[in-house]
């Protein structure tokens, strides 16, 4: 079960999500993040607890990996009495598991007429982890018996995680009654990067050697504290710290702030052209980080290798603890990648969003409804397309809610809600775009294979 | 404001209603959540790893306390080398000598004159002829250990000393000579290396002679020698006769040293027993078991002698082997060879004698010895009609070596493995297992021309077999050379060693496991030699099937 956890709380697809159920809430001290555009009518200020995000992607649910029996019993997926081949028709050819969190350490928002200025620094990390489905049968179907060597496609494996932080500056400016326009600009710091992919990675077992196909690399960017380490044969064996550097006498931090630099830039534009319909635009996080060479490892794989276990040394004194490391270590360099002397620098981009929204309110815009479009957009690449539905309830400056209704990724469906509060000059938000409906007893959620949740505490005056 | 607040409660209602009310599924209670997973559910398996295991490698560090590895034509052979004490054949011939001769006096009548009218009295010139012998009785050289025909002497001086009585006179030693004839072959003697038939003496004169030769065998007890004597007187008062007596001359014959021999020639009566020391058969180790047939094909004992003994011996050999653990023991039939005497006192004589097969060398190893043992007996042959003679330095000297080429019989039925320590204190998991079975697959490409099994037998702390499972057969490798046992190719086999899920289980309380190749002989031929180029080339694979069951929740505990 930690393993399932465990991957549940990584992410195969890098893209810090806001919860969209806010969209539609101008009034969040936030809001400037998902259209520049669309600022609140205070000045707010937030400090650590700003904006706190939280994203959790599966492609399984808790419902998918456990099997209620009778009496009460419960087993997992992997359990003996498990129908393991039904478990397996069920997943694709990958399983995607990512998560993300974002926090923003400092939020300075000032309102001067139809001018909003912010000033923004905050910690995003980006995890994600993508399983070939012939992993699960590795693990749990194993070989076919009745053949002389079975073939396991591991090609698809792949993970990824970004961490970095955005600071920068916002403009949105209020262009007469009907049209806003707004703009972040925001310098990345890049404190660490690493990704590991395959163009082919296949394992042909017998019960005598296993022939390894691996076509792939592992790039690492970051401080140097954090070392890959090679086995005798210069093939990746783990990963090492090293934090020495940073205890002793000449300790120094400024090489963590040289690993990555880049760019990125939030572009927002609202337009009014009826009293009750607003219409909004947006794209966000159309930027990079330059990753310095300095701070790049990298190892590469392209070869075909035949894993027929451990030299035994007949007759040479081992240990059995020993052999069996030894059995490990080899395993564990299964993907046979070398260390890459000619790493060089190189360019990560960030997932934009485009966001359309259209919002049409009545009884005076006290309630409105609102439909969003955002489509998710890498290196030229759709990665996805949701589309929420949104009713939201403003009745005034106290309070403002909303009850959204989200198509995500055109796999699934779910209920959101926002709601944002303004109590004298404390501003407090809470939203999740992926509700559950039901739950275990442990309040886990038994349907859902995503969640998120965005909330913070800001000054607003 | 009626509307405002109506809409208030209603999403504060509704959002309560969302985050708030959903239903709570008890079937997914993970308190009830079983820990068990199972892996690799239809089969796994991981290669373990290979090797190649050369004979070189296990054999060329095996010796004994005593004993040497060594490689010949190709082929190992134990070889285990030593002497036998032969002191007590060179110690009794060395105690016999010659008993002493005593000294003989004899004389010979010459001019009478008992009735001459005065003294000194002219003997009247003329030529006087006289004779007589001497005999010099021999003593019985023979022992209980030696009937001795002949001797030849080592420096064997006889003393001859003649005397007048009664004679005197100016050219007395001038006119009187007498001439000494031995008779008979009894002895020889010789005079400055020259070997005499006859010698003159004059009157008063010493002379010795060497005697180098004493002939027995044809019935000789003494030196008899003839003397004539002549006395040639020229003129009258040359010789006179000094007393009115019967004149004499006397003859004295002594041996001047203890009498000694370089060689004593003649039939030797002789025999004794003795011990080598025990030799501690450790060469293989303890990789045999008790119940092995260990079948070298051919050992063989090489006996070398140097002797300069001119005896027939008859030599046995009572070669033996034990196995203190069995009691069991097995030995040499019929081993007993004759010695070739030297053809000459002069000649070093060396003989040699195989021990193989023939005489059941093959026998010997069967019980698993660990202890040989080797005794002899030797017995002069007084009816061979061979040399018999000893020298006074009699040398004598008896080496063995026994040599173990490692050629197997057909029967050879032995297992070599060793015993390791296993530290299985983390094996709880097992009673999860139910369907589990585990095997070793072995792909195996022999190259030695012996039929392999390899055998895993688990022992508990008081090492207890706890169980015992074994691969197929391997077979040996082939075709074999029928002259000289050296397999000329290689066979492969693929088997493997299963464990049942109640084998599985009997590990934890396994303490020790004995890993053992149980070997027997290739039927291809009558023996089969190894060699250490010989190898065998394992490719090991771990498989299981039935599924891997772990409980989480109890690690955790």
């Amino acid at each position: 079960m930690f393993f399932i956890v465990l991957l549940s709380a990584l992410t195969s697809e890098l893209c810090a999500q806001k919860v969209n159920s806010l969209y539609f809430l101008e009034r969040t001290a936030m809001h400037t993040r998902m259209n520049p555009a669309m600022a609140p009518k205070n000045s707010c200020f937030g400090l650590g607890l700003g904006n706190i995000a939280l994203n959790i992607q599966s492609d399984l649910a808790l419902s998918d990996v456990l099997i209620p029996g009778q009496n009460g019993s419960l087993i997992s997926f992997m359990h003996p009495d498990a129908d393991k081949a039904l478990f397996l028709s069920g997943l694709g050819d990958v399983s995607n598991f990512s998560g993300n969190f974002n926090m923003e350490l400092i939020n300075l928002g000032l309102r001067m007429k139809q001018a909003y200025i912010s000033f923004h620094s905050g910690i995003y990390m980006d995890m994600g982890l993508g399983m070939p489905k012939d992993f699960f049968s590795l693990f749990m179907l194993g070989m076919d018996a009745t053949q002389p060597s079975t073939q396991f496609d591991l090609s698809v494996l792949n993970f990824e995680t970004n961490l970095y932080n955005k600071t920068g500056v916002g403009l949105s400016l209020g262009l007469g009654e009907i049209f806003s326009l707004g703009v972040n600009v925001d310098y990345l710091i890049g404190l660490g990067h690493m990704k590991l992919g395959f163009d082919e990675l296949s394992i042909n077992a017998s019960d005598q050697s296993w022939e390894v196909v691996s076509k792939g690399y592992i790039r690492y960017a970051g401080p140097k504290q954090l070392m890959l380490t090679y086995s005798d044969e210069n093939y990746l064996n783990g990963i090492t710290t090293d934090f020495s550097s940073l205890t002793g006498p000449e300790a120094s931090y400024g090489e963590l702030l040289s690993t990555g630099k880049g760019f990125s830039v939030d572009l927002g534009f609202t337009a009014r052209p009826l009293p009750f319909l607003s219409l909004s635009a947006s794209v966000t996080d159309l930027g990079f980080i330059n990753w310095n060479n300095d701070y790049v490892q990298q190892a590469v794989s392209n070869e075909t290798y035949r894993f027929d276990g451990m030299d035994l040394a007949f007759g040479e004194s081992s240990e059995d603890e020993e052999e069996g490391n030894a059995i490990g270590d080899q395993l564990q360099e299964l993907m046979r990648l070398s260390k890459d002397v000619s790493s060089e620098a190189f360019v990560s981009k960030l997932t934009s969003k485009l966001n359309i929204g259209a919002e049409a309110g009545v009884l005076n815009n006290r309630i409105s409804f609102g439909l969003l479009s955002q489509t998710a957009f890498a290196d030229n690449a759709l990665l996805y397309q949701d589309f929420m539905l949104s009713a939201n309830f403003k009745p005034g400056s106290l309070l403002q809610a909303a009850l959204t209704y989200s198509l995500l990724h055109g796999k699934m469906s779910s209920f959101g809600a926002a709601i944002n509060l303004k109590l004298l000059l404390v501003n407090f938000f809470l939203a999740a775009d992926y509700i559950p409906l039901f739950y275990n007893p442990q309040m886990i959620p038994l349907n859902n294979s995503h969640f998120n949740l965005q909330t913070g505490f800001n000054l607003m005056f | 404001m009626k509307l405002k607040r109506f809409l208030l409660i209603y999403f504060i209602a509704a959002l309560t209603g969302v985050f708030n009310f959903s239903c709570i599924d008890q079937s997914y209670d993970l308190e009830q959540l079983s820990g068990e997973v199972e892996l690799f559910g239809n089969s796994m398996a991981i290669p373990i790893g290979t090797t190649t295991i050369y004979l070189d490698s296990v054999i060329g560090g095996l010796a004994g306390d005593s004993g040497a590895l060594s490689v010949k034509d190709g082929v190992y052979v134990f070889e285990y080398a030593g002497s036998m004490d032969m002191s007590g054949l060179t110690s009794a011939l060395g105690d016999f000598s010659l008993m002493p001769v005593n000294p003989i006096s004899t004389g010979i009548p010459l001019y009478d004159a008992s009735l001459a009218p005065w003294t000194p009295f002219n003997i009247p010139p003329m030529v006087y002829n006289y004779s007589g012998s001497s005999s010099m009785n021999l003593p019985d050289f023979s022992t209980s250990l030696i009937a001795v025909d002949s001797v030849d002497l080592s420096n064997c001086i006889v003393r001859f000393v003649l005397r007048p009585e009664g004679l005197g006179g100016p050219k007395l030693k001038e006119s009187i000579r007498i001439r000494f004839i031995p008779q008979g072959s009894v002895a020889d003697y010789y005079s400055d290396g020259q070997k005499l038939s006859d010698w003159t003496l004059n009157m008063g004169d010493t002379l010795d002679v060497e005697l180098k030769r004493l002939r027995l065998a044809a019935g000789g007890s003494s030196l008899d020698i003839k003397q004539e004597v002549t006395m040639d007187i020229s003129q009258s008062g040359d010789v006179t006769a000094d007393q009115p007596i019967q004149t004499m001359m006397h003859l004295e014959m002594s041996f001047l040293n203890p009498l000694d021999y370089e060689v004593v020639y003649g039939k030797v009566d002789y025999s004794m027993n003795g011990t080598a020391e025990p030799i501690n058969f450790e060469a293989l180790g303890d990789i045999l078991d008790d119940n092995d047939v260990l079948s070298f094909y051919n050992p063989s004992i090489v006996l070398s002698t140097q002797s300069n003994l001119g005896v027939p011996i008859v030599f046995s050999l009572d070669m033996g082997t034990s196995n203190s653990t069995t009691g069991e023991s097995r030995s040499l039939s019929n081993a007993s060879f004759t010695m070739i005497p030297a053809s000459s006192p002069s000649e070093v004589r060396q003989n040699q004698f195989v021990i193989d097969k023939e005489y059941g060398t093959d026998e010997l190893f069967k019980i698993n010895p660990d202890q040989i043992t080797m005794g002899y007996g030797f017995a002069t042959d007084p009816a061979s009609v061979l040399n018999h003679f000893v020298s006074k330095n009699t040398q004598m000297s008896m080496d063995y070596s026994m040599q173990i080429p490692l050629q197997f019989g057909s029967d050879l039925d032995i297992g070599m493995g060793s015993t390791m320590n296993l530290s299985l204190d983390s094996l709880d998991f097992l009673d999860e297992q139910e369907d589990l079975t585990v095997s070793l697959n072995l792909n195996i490409k022999n190259r030695i021309p012996l039929n392999l099994k390899l055998q895993l037998t688990a022992l508990d702390a008081d090492s207890v077999a706890l169980f015992s499972v074994a691969s197929g057969d391997i077979a040996a490798a082939g075709p074999i050379d029928p002259a000289t046992g050296f397999a000329t190719g290689y066979t492969q086999t693929a088997t493997d060693i299963s464990l049942s899920i109640a084998q599985i289980n009997l590990l934890k309380r396994t303490n020790k496991m004995r890993v053992e190749f149980l070997i027997t002989a290739s039927d291809q031929n009558s023996f089969v030699s190894i060699q250490p180029s010989d190898y065998i080339e394992l490719a090991i694979g771990l498989q299981m099937e039935g599924g891997f069951v772990v409980n989480l929740k109890s690690q955790n505990q």
